[in-house]
């Protein structure tokens, strides 16, 4: 034993080998990472098929990586050595920058994918043959945080020209009056809190600028909520989840607690719904958790329709964007109707001929509009007689 | 298995060793080839059966070369059976797509693709490390060995399965062959060092600066692009420069800090395993540079191809030609494309000149030499990576030698700065005199190495995307 101390190399490394591989197995699993907000591997059942495909080998190497003991601390460990000792200004997939004097964090994107191009000129196409059908549709697509703190990103960061290819977007779409392009409206107000600096949305104020240019356009009148906003503080969103970076100021998360009734369908057909539940606007458990902006709509979902205090009926066929935006809409329609592609993949033409909308507003925000698969629906031809 | 993974460090290699240390002697071995059985198999657990055949296949002729001692025939034939063996598995997996695909590119045959997308891993190497075996047999510099699990665990060893080094047989089977006190303390102590900055090297350095090279060319995952970067297409000429010197130092981390760990392991399981690389980024000229690189590659070329081919006592042109088949070899071993061959053939014009008459010069220089090797060395990998996804050998040389603007390097030194350097640091010899300082202060030798040990698992559990160099091999 005595001869043993002489290497504490080997007796310090066989020591941490065993501690550690012991503790990371009664080390409990989690279903969820709610730091990362994904769900984490489980362990993979055994069965003979799927070891022969070396599915059950990959799914167990995942299952032990993604369950490591103390995984979150892990990680942070990782981005501190990135971001201190490494000086980096590049953080699991985050640009880091400022906005307003105050860290930032920025998606990461130097030039679109061969994939995303293809998907986006067939968006666009998408997007403005439904323009030229339904003459009472708008599309409003909104920049990311990224183009209008372009100045604020770390020097000369090789950032997609994503000006250029708003302008080549809106130039593909036939007919102009149709656009909503938010850039000067939200380029004037960028020393205002319009961005969330740890999350990839816009924050409540942002969505209100939109409002009020899109009310213009459609000859309503804007009107802000008149019950006092609700501010929830320490919202760490998506981009914080990415980049772990260690300094990050929290965002205040903001919202109007109106009083609307919403209830969510979920799809079963083509304009077939079956109702889920109603409730409110808000899903104010979740602004207890990590996710708070969750909260708004309950998230996304195939239907929501929600009950406004204006007149007519307005469809919103939108991202995750919409989600903080539609609220400011109750004051001008009598129903909202809040679509979302990714959960309804089917025809929207009888849908929209029933429902006789007065207005519909098509809402993305580039970084989902240049990737979004579902948008075909947009196009596709109704299948009922 | 790959041995920057979670799994490897945190289930098998303690099970591993665990059972290892703990059997009686006599069964060390057996427990090193299961192991190392399950170690190769877990990725493609189809290719178990290639493996086993292989090792049957060169231990039979092994004992047919013994049995047949009287008759030169006989071994000769028992010789060209191993040896049609191993090298028709490599053939098939690693070559047979590109023979084809060349095949009806120029004869517009359309033959279908036999071979496969995934090869076994590491059979490059084991391939090789089982015609050692074959050959030194028949050249009567070792005993053929009897025990089929001894041979075995030889040719599945993990530590050196992947990314070798290429042990020849005789290298080990003294040790394969001593049973009690196989392992010494001491040695196991000196594995575990190496075994940290291996791992180190791997997961520290050549996976953090493999990024500035895909923030280039962008990540792809079987073909398909999974992230963008600027495109090589948009890179200026000081940037395609800076993002080909970063690739230069991710694959020598990466190769080296593998080799290290194996070599390590290797110490840890009571096996000394030779030397692979040795700074090879310091050399003063190109020759020199294949003494310090992939060392085990080079030499197996030289013991079983560059010699018996007559070396060079058989007159300059002869000599010539032996160099040219053997970097021939070297590049075809590399990869299945003409871009290692053409990589390969460059090797073979440098180190001709060299002999010829540049070496004298290189010799006396003190600055110029290390310039021109380097920027010989970096070349060549641009060469070397020319056929991956997203990069193209026209594009990247025109990118190289004809000055053009476009993305700068501004903002990739502002990001890779410190990493950049820290990386140059590592490929000179100060980054060991620092160490022989740092170690000599127990503590501080315990921090150090524990410290790179704890960082790299943090790494580990936090990467998304930690590049794979040897699915090639």
């Amino acid at each position: 034993m005595k001869k043993l101390f002489q290497y504490p190399v080997l007796v310090l490394f066989f020591s941490i080998l065993i501690l550690f591989t012991l503790v990371d197995l009664i080390y409990p699993d989690r279903d969820y990472s709610d730091l990362e907000n994904t769900t984490l591997q489980q362990r993979p059942a055994f069965n003979l098929t799927r070891l022969v495909n070396n599915q059950w080998t990959a799914d167990y190497g995942n299952y032990v990586k993604e369950q490591f003991m103390f995984r979150d601390s892990w990680i942070d460990l990782q981005s501190r050595s990135e971001s201190m000792l490494l000086q980096k200004v590049e953080l699991g997939g985050m640009i880091i920058g400022e906005a307003n004097g105050q860290v930032a964090q920025y998606t990461k994107q130097f030039s679109l994918k061969d994939s995303e191009e293809s998907q986006l000129s067939k968006n666009i196409q998408y997007v403005d043959e439904f323009l030229s059908r339904y003459p009472n549709s708008t599309f409003m697509l909104v920049p990311s945080a990224s183009l209008i703190y372009q100045d604020q990103l770390p020097a000369k960061a090789p950032m997609l020209d994503e000006d250029g290819y708003l302008d080549d977007i809106f130039e593909q779409i036939d007919s102009p009056s149709q656009i909503m392009d938010l850039r000067n409206t939200l380029t004037a107000s960028r020393d205002e809190y319009i961005f969330y600096r740890t999350d990839h949305h816009w924050t409540t104020l942002g969505a209100f600028l939109a409002y009020q240019d899109y009310c213009n356009r459609i000859g309503l009148l804007p009107v802000l909520p008149e019950v006092d906003p609700v501010s929830v503080p320490e919202f760490y969103g998506t981009s914080y989840s990415s980049s772990r970076l260690w300094n990050t100021a929290a965002d205040t998360l903001v919202y109007y607690p109106l009083e609307n009734a919403m209830t969510i369908y979920d799809t079963t057909g083509e304009n077939s719904f079956k109702e889920r539940f109603s409730g409110g606007m808000y899903d104010l458990e979740k602004l207890e958790t990590r996710d708070k902006y969750a909260a708004f709509l309950y998230g996304n979902n195939a239907l929501s329709r929600i009950e406004g205090n204006g007149e007519g009926k307005i469809l919103v066929i939108k991202d995750s964007y919409a989600n903080c935006f539609v609220p400011f809409l109750t004051a001008n329609f009598q129903t909202i109707d809040v679509l979302d592609l990714r959960s309804y993949s089917y025809s929207l033409d009888a849908m929209i001929r029933e429902n006789e909308y007065d207005q519909i507003l098509i809402l993305y925000n580039f970084q989902s509009f240049k990737a979004d698969g579902y948008l075909s629906a947009l196009a596709r031809p109704s299948s009922l007689s | 298995m790959v041995f920057s993974t979670l799994l490897f460090l945190f289930r098998f290699l303690p099970i591993a060793l665990g059972l290892y240390y703990l059997v009686p002697y006599k069964l060390k071995n057996t427990v090193l080839f299961l192991t190392s059985l399950v170690f190769y198999s877990w990725g493609e657990v189809k290719y178990f059966p290639i493996m086993v055949v292989l090792i049957l296949i060169n231990y039979f002729s092994g004992l047919l070369m013994e049995r047949f001692d009287a008759s030169p025939k006989m071994r000769k034939a028992a010789l060209i059976f191993s040896i049609v063996g191993s090298l028709s598995m490599l053939g098939f997996f690693k070559y047979s797509n590109f023979v084809i695909a060349n095949l009806n590119q120029f004869l517009g045959t359309s033959f279908e693709l036999i071979g496969v997308a995934v090869l076994p891993l590491g059979i490059s190497f084991y391939t090789f490390q089982t015609m050692s075996y074959s050959i030194d047999v028949y050249r009567r510099d070792v005993a053929t060995e009897h025990n089929i699990i001894d041979f075995g665990a030889y040719v599945v060893m993990f530590p050196q399965l992947i990314a070798g080094p290429i042990v020849k047989y005789r290298d080990v089977s003294d040790q394969l062959h001593v049973y009690k006190g196989r392992l010494k303390l001491a040695q196991i102590e000196e594995g575990v060092t190496l075994f940290i900055f291996g791992l180190a090297k791997k997961v520290l350095l050549a996976d953090t600066i493999s990024h500035l090279w895909t923030d280039i060319i962008g990540i792809y995952s079987g073909g398909v692009q999974t992230s963008a970067g600027v495109g090589l297409i948009n890179a200026s000429t000081p940037l395609a420069w800076l993002g080909v010197i970063a690739y230069s130092l991710q694959l020598y981390f990466d190769f080296s800090g593998y080799s290290l760990m194996g070599i390590g392991m290797g110490k840890m399981l009571g096996f000394d395993f030779p030397q692979n690389f040795n700074l090879p980024y310091i050399s003063r000229s190109i020759t020199e540079f294949w003494r310090r690189w992939h060392i085990t590659l080079s030499s197996w070329f030289r013991e079983y191809v560059y010699i018996p081919l007559g070396g060079n006592r058989k007159g300059k042109p002869r000599q010539m030609f032996n160099l040219f088949i053997v970097w021939l070899l070297t590049g075809i071993w590399h990869g299945a494309n003409w871009n290692f061959i053409l990589w390969g053939l460059y090797y073979f014009c440098l180190l001709t000149i060299e002999k010829l008459f540049l070496l004298k010069y290189l010799e006396r220089s003190k600055v110029w030499c290390h310039l021109y090797t380097l920027f010989l060395v970096v070349t060549g990998w641009a060469m070397f990576v020319s056929s991956e996804p997203g990069v193209g050998l026209g594009l990247l040389f025109q990118k190289l030698f004809v000055p053009q603007g476009g993305v700068g390097i501004t903002y990739f030194l502002r990001n890779y700065g410190v990493i950049l350097a820290v990386s140059a640091f590592c490929c000179t010899p100060l980054v060991e005199k620092l160490w022989n300082k740092l170690r000599s202060i127990t503590w501080v030798k315990l921090l150090t190495l524990f410290l790179l040990f704890f960082l790299s698992v943090a790494y580990i559990v936090g990467s998304s995307n930690s590049p794979f160099l040897y699915f090639n091999f």
